[in-house]
């Protein structure tokens, strides 16, 4: 055991990485911890002709398989939670999709009565976005009018041939779109190259122009004084006689059994890996988890309601170039309209095509591409010729949804891994189907010769939320509105963990957004932190 | 036949296996005048490569090919093509492996990729192309209102 350090943040990625850099000027002892390592851009599948087949970056744990990952057991959900274990946690693989909450999302209970209203507002957040897009580095254009005005944005991301042809169908159906806004350089940005147009950003960006956070909000954090340690995964959190978290134990990387005390303790693991440790940590006073007293923990789990649909064109697309996830998006089913039969609504996003490989092996599962001498004509008739709108719908807190330990899966370590339980609800299904329908009509506005049908079982989500929710009432919260514990007053949850809802956009930017926020509050407040 | 067979794995294959599955995928895959066959040299010996992963279901799957095609005859490339789903229904998990192995070593293969208009090289560090935006595109979604809902 080291000695005894100030602040202790659980998890490098998102919301870790923000959260450390923002305390840093505290002049405090920070160390974060992570199971997982640093990552070499240098490993990244795209640097090699088999980038479309490696899995040591695949996005599921199950499939990836490294030592530093957990099982997560999701045979019963339609949708696939997928994450990255290490230094810069998911924005590692992510799309780096950067859109921002809508006010709308914070008032759901109070505007359209479903969901709950959150204790915190998007003018609240506004500041931290601001600071968060200056950190991260976002391109974009200015003057969408779906969403409230936000500027100092890089060019947006080129929509190439396959992005204008779906905007024209937008077009012609008079619907919004509009380019997506990416946490991705493309103009050089603070030491940061521009963005090359590589495609599988999903599975790391060698160029370093995609925003993971091991290559901005790291390197300052470090040279603030931050403390990193890499290959310690945290088994539990300890509580000391007084009824406040005193430390961690944790496994080294040749899994040997450590002990980490801390003044205050900070969980900043994702949705999934924050209540999975607090629900590992039991005791005489916590039997059911740390925290845990509502029954909260793990619970109201939200992935997002998603579906996906394919057009086929008459063309070549030139999809397989370009950031994958990144090209445009709609919201022009976003904001609640009941006439629809449903509340909240969804963003359309466009993603590019598939490189070669992924296009063949789908055509050959789908029974679309034949072998012998027809398949030569058949692959041309489909490669590069494919445009994918996945709609990303707000799914609704609801208990049932949960995150559990699965002591059947162990980790490495033998921690318990995750357990999934997922459905979707009503409301959800009422709205995928509208979802599907409209991203069908886009489709064949835009020239499509075939669109659908929606997909929407083994969609992967890389949105985890609601597991630790935040509110004012320690009944129906976790944490309080500045992230911490109800139960535990030097315990705080900066993640996902803390959404009361979902919003139907990707969740980085807001994530960050908060953890940012609750930084400060933690610095104004310091001299009475666990009052 | 057995001259474009250039890859040995250290898995003991008897040679005559090695050449029903070179056949297979040659008929799976053929050449022409644009397309190298699927049993070209360095695709073969990529999939060779590939198949030895898993060496229980690729051992399994080219003794179930070689039965199936000892038939007192050559077999044409249709023959061959002909096998494929007795085969899957014998040993479907290595014709899953065969065929996912087949699709990842040609597709990744330089000749092929040029033949299909890719450029033969990894995605990092030259890049890829793509076409620069007319924003003008956008005139008609600029035009609107601010139509998200403003919280008070």
């Amino acid at each position: 055991m080291s000695g005894k350090v100030d602040v202790l943040v659980i998890g490098a990625g998102a919301a870790g990485a923000a959260v450390a850099w923002s305390l840093a000027d505290t002049r405090m002892h920070i160390v974060c911890m992570d199971q997982g390592d640093w990552v070499n851009p240098a490993d990244y599948p795209s640097t090699g002709m088999d980038w479309e087949t490696r899995t040591d970056f695949a996005t599921h744990a199950n499939v990836r398989r490294r030592p530093e990952d957990y099982p997560v057991m999701d045979d019963d959900s339609p949708m696939k939670p997928v994450n990255f274990n290490g230094v810069g946690g998911s924005t590692i693989l992510y799309m780096a999709h950067f859109p921002r909450f809508h006010p709308s999302d914070f008032r759901t209970y109070s505007l359209d009565g479903v969901g709950a209203d959150w204790p915190i507002d998007y003018a609240m957040l506004e500041p931290w976005y601001a600071v968060n897009d200056r950190m991260m580095g976002v391109a974009g254009l200015a003057g969408d009018p779906a969403v409230p005005r936000k500027d100092g944005l890089m060019p947006p991301v080129p929509l190439g041939k396959l992005g204008e042809r779906v905007a024209g169908g937008f077009n012609s159906l008079g619907w919004h779109w509009w380019p997506s806004e990416s946490a991705i350089a493309t103009t050089p940005y603070e030491g940061r190259d521009k963005c090359l147009n590589l495609g599988p950003c999903s599975s790391g960006c060698a160029q370093g122009a995609k925003a993971s956070t091991d290559i901005t909000y790291w390197p300052h954090a470090l040279r603030a004084g931050v403390e990193l340690r890499t290959r310690c995964r945290v088994r539990e959190i300890t509580l000391g006689a007084n009824g406040l978290a005193d430390g961690v134990i944790y496994y080294d990387d040749n899994g040997v059994e450590h002990r980490q005390e801390a003044e205050v303790i900070i969980l900043a693991a994702s949705g999934l890996g924050t209540p999975r440790i607090l629900l590992n940590s039991t005791s005489t006073a916590f039997p059911d988890g740390l925290a845990n007293s509502s029954g909260l923990v793990g619970r109201n789990l939200m992935l997002h309601a998603m579906n996906a649909v394919q057009g086929r064109f008459d063309e070549r697309l030139d999809g397989y170039a370009g950031p994958i996830g990144c090209a445009l998006w709609s919201k022009e089913f976003y904001e609640t309209d009941l006439s629809r039969g449903y509340a909240r609504g969804y963003t359309m996003e466009i993603v590019r095509g598939s490189g070669p490989v992924s296009a063949a092996m789908s055509g050959v599962m789908t029974g679309t591409l034949p072998w012998g001498r027809q398949h030569h004509e058949a692959f041309d008739a489909m490669f590069d010729r494919s445009a994918m709108i996945v709609s990303v719908g707000e799914d609704l807190p609801e208990a049932e949804n949960r995150v559990a330990l699965d002591p059947d899966h162990p980790d490495s370590d033998g921690v318990p891994g995750v357990r999934i339980n997922y459905r979707f609800g009503d409301n959800s299904r009422k709205m995928l189907d509208h979802a599907g329908a409209r991203a069908m009509e886009v489709l064949e506005a835009a020239g499509a010769v075939s669109a659908g049908p929606p997909i929407d079982w083994g969609v992967s989500s890389g949105h985890h939320m609601g597991t630790a929710r935040m509110g004012e009432d320690p009944a129906t919260s976790v944490v309080n509105p500045w992230g911490r514990s109800h139960d535990v007053r030097n315990l705080f949850i900066v993640d996902s963990s803390v959404f009361v809802t979902s919003g139907g956009v990707n969740p980085t930017s807001t994530l960050q957004a908060v953890a940012l926020y609750i930084a400060d509050t933690m610095k104004q407040r310091l001299a009475n932190l666990f009052d | 036949m057995t001259s474009i067979i250039s890859s040995d794995s250290a898995l003991p294959v008897p040679k005559e296996q090695k050449q029903h599955l070179n056949r297979l995928v040659g008929a799976m895959l053929p050449g022409d005048e644009t397309h190298p066959a699927g049993n070209a040299s360095g695709i073969f010996a990529a999939l060779i490569n590939r198949l030895a992963s898993d060496p229980g279901t690729f051992l399994e799957g080219l003794a179930a090919l070689q039965s199936l095609c000892q038939v007192g005859e050559e077999l044409t490339d249709d023959g061959y093509l002909a096998r494929l789903e007795p085969l899957r229904e014998r040993v479907p998990a290595f014709v899953n492996l065969l065929q996912n192995s087949l699709l990842a070593s040609y597709y990744q293969d330089p000749a092929v990729l040029s033949s299909i208009g890719v450029a033969p090289r990894p995605p990092f560090p030259e890049g890829r192309t793509v076409s620069e935006t007319d924003w003008s595109l956008l005139d008609p979604v600029r035009a609107r209102v601010p139509f998200y809902r403003d919280v008070p």
